[in-house]
């Protein structure tokens, strides 16, 4: 029995924590431990709110999926430990594979222009060269207020080529243009939608970047005689390279999650997209279609691994050239 | 234990209690065990109790239905959940069963995914209750499909079998009066549409529900099931019979790509683009009104191969007690009252009738169809229905195989090519996914 033990409960009227506190400095000897264990206290009541939250909506699940992967549960003959099988059945399965190599495909192609439009859009607001760039700014940022799932089906009338834009193009010109909803051309017209919703975006993060430069800097450029061209090149893109590698962290993560766009336009082009077009259109057919939640989850590890990767190499590439310049 | 201080208890007490917390939440996921049932099957008495009972569905008219159900039985409310679509329903009805809570206690379940909700123990068998006795009410093909596995998994609810909707403007403007009665006859106005209006396509390619459908009519039967034995042959001679004959069309660009209820669908039957519909007779009350002025379509019977009748059932669906009801006797009761009389009225008020009486009946047969320039189109319906061949069966992963369609066969469909070759490859798939879920398929 301690005398801590026996005087656990505060006094009627006394708080907790004011009785806790008298009842520790009063114990003189042993007070450095107490000073620190103390602190300890106060930093978790901080902390704590946050570490609910991030054990509930981030850790519990990332673990729930773990545990899952490690099972096989059939329609016949119940559920039953696997080990690690389900990896070893993702590494080879070629229509993982495949979708992987669209979605990599999809980013070294898409990601670029969009970033590319997104820098050029954020320079030209930025150059003090446009009227009413409020304007322009809102009318880019637009499409990103626009619900993923609306934006779809704008896109997918368009794209029509009986009734569509397209087929009005086709009727007015007198030209055939080939379907964007064909197989062949599917990904590039997911691209166009992608690119149009998410350019205004990352225009705001270059943008902001961009008003964020230290107006002394252009200044000491236009002191030294430097023109338009090479202030953007030796001032403003060094400037926003942090930016630039947060936007395209951005853009590989959401590269790797297509889901969206692909999943909505199913509905009008079914024979254009498998049902394993995209890893995270997979993952989710796997679960809901085919009711193979562990095989699934295995397959969903296995995506955000390797975007995590992919993405941790940019950040790295980013960093290196930044401590070069 | 000098160290357990105040302080100490207190975070003790605070980690213990986040982990409580914790607990809670995912104890709350997994919830209690399933029937608090009374396990009587005395459904009058159950009707007598103050019961209320959750009943999703697809359709708008559920609310109407269970609204006039409980003024026969005040004691029985419902608390009616509309979900968006068929596939909707199968897929939170399949969550609910496997947290083990949250399930209805009356659900409509398509005829095609009776088989795979039997298996996965969501349907509660519904012979203990009486149900069975009805067995003569219905149409053998419609009974057939809610006993699975010696269950009596649902009972019938509207009915599909198979007519063709055409645009008769379209076809005469391409020289053909007369709506095609064979297959030959199909091809040869195919052609003939497509020629007079490059634009104008007989029919679309279709997606899994019509392809089966399709099969089925023209006495394929690949899919059969017995327990834990299930065989797969996609290249039987039916199934051959209508993938050779659809290639042709393909293959000469004589069918739509457009997909089946999309908006641009529905603006090429609007604007005199798309020829035919060869849905369930469902559809004969489906609305074609909105998609041209009264006259401008009819209905026919299935073209066959050889001439004589043959059909087959496309859609409908059936009301079915779930296993995790607590109140299966009462449900069972409601699905008593709706399988004959004012009940079964209510039911047919929407839709196409799976009662023998109700296709037999003459005012119903002779009812003119103004949008059809008053044809009695019923009677082809009736006349499809009697003609549908028997011994169909869907797989007990029906719900599997039409999303992997698109993968194989759709994709073939919308590219061109031999859909014998992607009826192989997805027969593959279906065989492997059959096997790994712990069926034995073609062994």
């Amino acid at each position: 029995m301690t005398v801590a033990h026996v005087h656990a409960q505060p006094p009627a009227g006394v708080s907790t924590e004011t009785y806790a506190t008298v009842a520790t400095t009063g114990t003189a000897s042993k007070g450095g431990r107490r000073r620190r264990a103390r602190r300890d206290w106060a930093g978790w009541w901080f902390v704590g709110p946050f570490m609910l939250i991030f054990g509930l909506v981030f850790v519990a699940p990332l673990l729930y999926a773990m545990y899952l992967s490690l099972f096989r549960e059939t329609l016949m003959g119940g559920n039953s430990f696997v080990g690690l099988e389900n990896y070893a059945k993702a590494m080879v399965d070629p229509k993982f594979w495949e979708a992987m190599l669209r979605v990599s495909i999809f980013l070294l192609v898409q990601v670029p222009i969009m970033l590319g439009l997104a820098l050029f859009a954020a320079l030209a607001l930025d150059s003090a060269r446009l009227r009413w760039v409020p304007f322009y700014r809102l009318s880019i940022f637009l499409p990103y207020a626009v619900p993923g799932v609306v934006a779809v089906m704008i896109w997918g009338y368009m794209y029509g080529s009986q009734f569509g834009l397209v087929a009005d193009i086709n009727r007015f010109f007198g030209v055939e243009l080939p379907s964007p909803l064909a197989e062949n051309f599917i990904l590039l017209s997911i691209g166009n939608i992608v690119t149009w919703e998410f350019v205004g975006y990352n225009m705001l993060i270059f943008f902001s970047a961009l008003k964020a430069v230290p107006q002394d800097l252009y200044e000491a450029a236009e002191i030294d005689g430097a023109g338009t061209f090479r202030t953007i090149f030796s001032i403003k893109l060094p400037s926003i390279r942090g930016a630039m590698v947060i936007a395209t962290i951005f853009s590989v993560i959401g590269s790797f999650q297509l889901f969206n766009e692909p999943s909505i336009l199913q509905t009008i082009a079914p024979n254009s997209i498998t049902t394993y077009f995209t890893p995270n259109l997979y993952a989710f057919n796997l679960s809901f279609a085919g009711s193979q939640f562990n095989y699934a989850a295995a397959i969903a590890i296995v995506s955000g691994v390797i975007t995590m990767v992919v993405a941790y190499l940019v950040q790295l590439a980013g960093e290196k050239n930044e401590t070069k310049s | 234990m000098e160290k357990i201080t105040t302080r100490r208890w207190a975070r003790l007490g605070a980690v213990v209690g986040t982990g409580a917390l914790l607990v809670g939440v995912l104890a709350g996921c997994s919830g209690a065990a399933p029937g608090a049932d009374s396990g009587s099957t005395d459904t009058d008495a159950a009707l007598k109790e103050d019961v209320t009972l959750t009943w999703w569905t697809w359709s708008d008219t559920t609310q109407e239905q269970a609204d006039a159900i409980s003024e026969v039985y005040p004691n029985v409310t419902f608390d009616v959940v509309k979900l968006e679509n068929p596939d909707a329903v199968v897929t939170k009805l399949q969550n609910a069963i496997k947290a083990g809570k949250g399930a209805p206690d009356i659900v409509p379940v398509e005829y095609q995914t009776m088989p795979q909700l039997t298996l996965g123990k969501a349907l509660a068998d519904l012979t203990p209750y009486g149900l069975a006795e009805y067995e003569d009410a219905f149409t053998a093909s419609t009974w057939n499909s809610v006993n699975v596995q010696d269950q009596l998994v649902g009972l019938p609810g509207d009915s599909g079998p198979m007519v063709m909707i055409y645009n008769k403007a379209l076809y005469e403007k391409a020289g053909i009066t007369e709506a095609p009665t064979t297959w030959d006859e199909f091809a040869t106005a195919s052609a003939a549409i497509h020629a007079a209006d490059p634009e104008a396509y007989i029919a679309n390619s279709g997606d899994a529900g019509f392809f089966t459908s399709m099969i089925w009519a023209s006495g394929g039967q690949p899919f059969k099931t017995d327990g834990e034995n299930v065989t797969i042959d996609l290249q039987d001679e039916g199934t051959k019979k209508f993938a050779d004959f659809w290639s042709d069309r393909l293959n000469a660009g004589e069918l739509s790509g457009l997909a089946t209820w999309s908006d641009e669908w529905t603006k090429a039957l609007t604007q005199d683009k798309l020829g035919t519909l060869l849905m369930g007779s469902w559809m004969i009350s489906g609305g074609m009104e909105d998609y041209g002025p009264a006259g401008r379509f009819q209905v026919a019977p299935m073209p066959t191969w050889d001439g004589q009748p043959a059909s087959a059932e496309n859609g409908g669906s059936g009301l079915s007690v779930t296993s995790q009801s607590e109140h299966k006797a009462a449900a069972a009761g409601i699905l008593k009252y709706l399988a004959e009389g004012d009940g079964r009225a209510l039911l047919n008020a929407n839709g196409f009738p799976s009662t023998i009486a109700d296709l037999e009946n003459p005012e119903w047969l002779d009812a003119p169809f103004p949008g059809y320039s008053d044809q009695p189109a019923n009677q082809v319906g009736a006349a499809s229905a009697e003609s549908v061949i028997t011994g169909w069966q869907y797989l007990p992963y029906q719900g599997y195989a039409n999303n992997v369609f698109s993968d194989s066969v759709g994709k073939a469909l919308g590219s061109g090519g031999d859909l014998n070759e992607a009826l192989v490859a997805w027969q593959d798939t279906l065989v492997e996914y059959g096997n790994e879920q712990g069926f034995s398929v073609n062994k």
